[in-house]
């Protein structure tokens, strides 16, 4: 058994008032390294509660998460952020930078939360930062850089600390699709490099970057394939 | 350890970035601080200054008189006369023992003249009971206070009002009632406007001695005999002696109470606090009125910031910060901000207290427990505002912080 990461029975409920809602109803899905998975599905599937679990952002309301075999559901707040710090870089629709920090300052943020001293995580921020292509920008602000670009700066943060697995929730959905597809080019490079990549979006031709699809319906997965790189 | 310092440097950015609600929030604080400090040091350099008027009259100084201070007057008391003196003269404990008799009269030389001055019958100790400083000249002696001799030494603001600026009074002549007095001293000034309106300074008097006072006005009103301990602690003793003598001395039994009256400047202390408990309850009063303004005021700020910045939180804990690292980073981001607002208050507090005392009779008293007070209440106020939110964000899964904005 290779698998990287693997959810097994994962449910998530959210209870608002009397009402619950089902977004995850029992999900299985193992995932090698260095795979590029799209996550498809229309709006209000699931897609989004299931990369935030994948992300430890949140967690599941019963099932396991096994990462690197190890279940992450029965850590606790310490030993998840020290896994989100470590083991996963997350990629946001609406970037999600600080926004009186420069590009520079939030690359580096999350080797300051990992320990690293000030001159090698300038040094690695830097260099995340070339390799989306941005290091002549890196003192600006969020707000004197363009869309497109704080998107990269986004993606330097997550890959910065050299994660097991780069998560992006939908990712050009906040881009016109020029800049869109030059993030995708970066993060199919990135694939290429040998990072496990998965990826939630609602647009077919946004998956097709990836080379394995699963089809999210009503919190239950309708169908896994693999496509043919072009 | 190395994340505090990173903490520390990511709060002043932080604070940096928002420029004018961190001054605000300074400001609140500071101005409650300063107002704490201001009031309790006002309130204290009021006290401090009256304590000070009223310790002038001495504190191990008895005034022996026909009535206790405060009460109503003894019924058919005696007056305090030679008798009493002789009987006083036996307390072993007593440093000196002075007579005084005090009328009112006029005074001039030449063409000035000063009326309606409180003219001091008494002997040649009585400077020494009052420790009053004399600016030019000495006090009556011994000799020309048993001959009852002319002589006199006058307050400050007579000297003032007889005298051209500068002018040398001593051996000049000034009569009292047209019966010339050589003047011998002149006191330094003394009081302050209020105790000059309470007649406690000497400025506004004229000391002679007491036979030649008897000799001009009389001895229609009793005495009043001051009577001094060897040292404060003493001054218990010495009463309870005084006590004892003027007892035996005017035949009363045991069991009978006084029919005279032993007196303490700590008795107008007394008094005057009592008096200004209300004053006090009210600057208290709008000292904690301040307080709640400047809490809210920081509350208000902290609650915004705080809950604006829950998307903030969310970010950071995504890319893996801890938890405590939030709260440590928010904790020192207060701190900071009520440290910082807290010692410009305090400043603004002390140099308002400092400009109040300058320009009024007020002692400049800084009161160090209103400052800690002041800088407690604040930093406590925009520490829990500034954490409590902080703490909810800080617990919540990233994905609900994230939600945000
Ligand atoms: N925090 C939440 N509280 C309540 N319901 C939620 C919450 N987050 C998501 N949901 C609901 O769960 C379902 C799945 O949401 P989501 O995973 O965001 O879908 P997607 O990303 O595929 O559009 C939706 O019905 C959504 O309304
Ligand atoms: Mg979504």
């Amino acid at each position: 058994m290779s698998a990287l990461i693997e959810l097994k029975g994962v449910k998530k409920v959210y209870v608002m008032g009397k009402n619950e809602v089902h977004a995850l109803r029992g999900v299985d899905l193992a995932i090698e390294p260095s795979e590029y998975l799209a996550i498809m599905g229309p709006s209000g599937s699931g897609k989004s509660t299931m990369l935030n679990i994948l992300g430890l952002l949140d967690l599941p309301s019963a099932g396991a998460y096994l990462f690197s075999g190890t279940d992450v559901t029965l850590f606790n707040d310490a030993q998840l952020a020290v896994m989100r710090n470590r083991k996963v870089g997350f990629v946001f629709q609406t970037f999600n930078l600080l926004p009186r920090t420069s590009a520079l300052g939030n690359v580096e943020l999350p080797l300051v939360y990992a320990g690293v001293g000030r001159k090698e995580r300038k040094d690695r921020a830097i260099h995340a930062l070339e390799l989306v292509g941005l290091a002549d920008r890196m003192n600006h602000k969020p707000n004197e850089l363009s869309g497109g670009q704080r998107q990269r700066v986004a993606i330097a943060r997550a890959l910065v600390t050299q994660p097991d697995i780069v998560l992006a929730d939908e990712p050009t959905g906040n881009l016109d699709s020029k800049t869109g597809d030059d993030i995708m080019r970066l993060l199919d490079d990135l694939s290429g490099k040998g990072n496990t990549i998965i990826l939630v979006t609602h647009e077919s031709f946004i998956a097709e970057h990836a080379n394995r699809t699963v089809h999210i319906l009503d919190g239950l997965i309708a169908s896994d394939t693999y496509n043919k790189r072009v | 350890m190395y994340l505090i310092v990173e903490s520390i440097r990511a709060a002043f950015t932080s604070l940096r970035g928002r420029l004018l609600r961190t001054s605000l929030t300074m400001l609140s604080i500071a101005v409650g601080v300063a107002t704490i400090i201001a009031i309790v040091s006002i309130m204290a350099g009021l006290d401090e200054m009256v304590k000070r008027e009223f310790s002038r009259m001495g504190t191990r100084v008895l005034y022996i008189s026909r009535n206790q201070w405060g009460k109503a007057f003894y019924r058919r008391a005696p007056q305090i006369g030679s008798r009493e003196i002789e009987a006083l003269q036996r307390v072993d404990l007593a440093e000196y023992i002075v007579p005084t008799r005090e009328t009112w009269a006029s005074l001039s030389r030449g063409v000035k003249n000063a009326s309606g001055l409180q003219i001091v019958g008494t002997n040649q100790d009585y400077h020494l009971v009052r420790e009053i400083p004399l600016e030019s000249g000495r006090f009556f002696t011994a000799y020309e206070n048993e001959r009852g001799r002319n002589v006199c030494v006058l307050g400050s603001e007579v000297y003032k009002n007889l005298f051209e600026v500068g002018e040398e009074a001593i051996n000049e002549y000034v009569e009292i009632e047209k019966v010339p007095f050589r003047v011998v001293g002149v006191v330094e000034k003394q009081g302050n406007f209020m105790t000059s309106m309470a007649g406690l300074a000497s400025d506004n008097k004229v000391f002679i001695p007491i036979l030649a006072s008897d000799r001009m006005f009389g001895r229609w009103w009793g005495l009043e005999v001051l009577v001094s301990a060897y040292s404060d602690d003493l001054i218990e003793e010495t009463e309870d002696e005084c006590r004892m003598m003027l007892r035996a001395a005017r035949g009363i039994k045991p069991g009978q109470e006084d029919n005279f009256g032993i007196n303490k400047q700590d008795y107008l202390l007394n008094q005057f606090r009592k008096t200004t408990r209300i004053l006090w309850a009210i600057l208290v009063g709008i000292a904690g009125l301040s307080l709640l303004v400047g809490g809210v005021g920081i509350m208000n700020i902290m609650l915004i910031s705080v809950t604006e910045r829950t998307r903030e939180i969310g970010v950071r804990k995504a890319i893996g910060a801890k938890r405590s690292y939030i709260l440590m980073q928010f904790l020192i981001e207060a701190l900071l901000v009520c440290w910082l607002g807290g010692l410009f208050g305090a400043l603004m507090g002390i140099a308002f207290a400092g400009i109040i005392a300058l320009f009024t009779p007020l002692v400049f008293v800084v009161s160090g427990l209103s400052a800690i007070l002041g800088f407690a209440f604040t930093s406590a106020t925009g520490v829990f505002f500034g954490l409590y939110p902080a703490i909810k964000a800080a617990t919540k899964p990233p994905v609900e912080a994230l939600r945000f904005g």
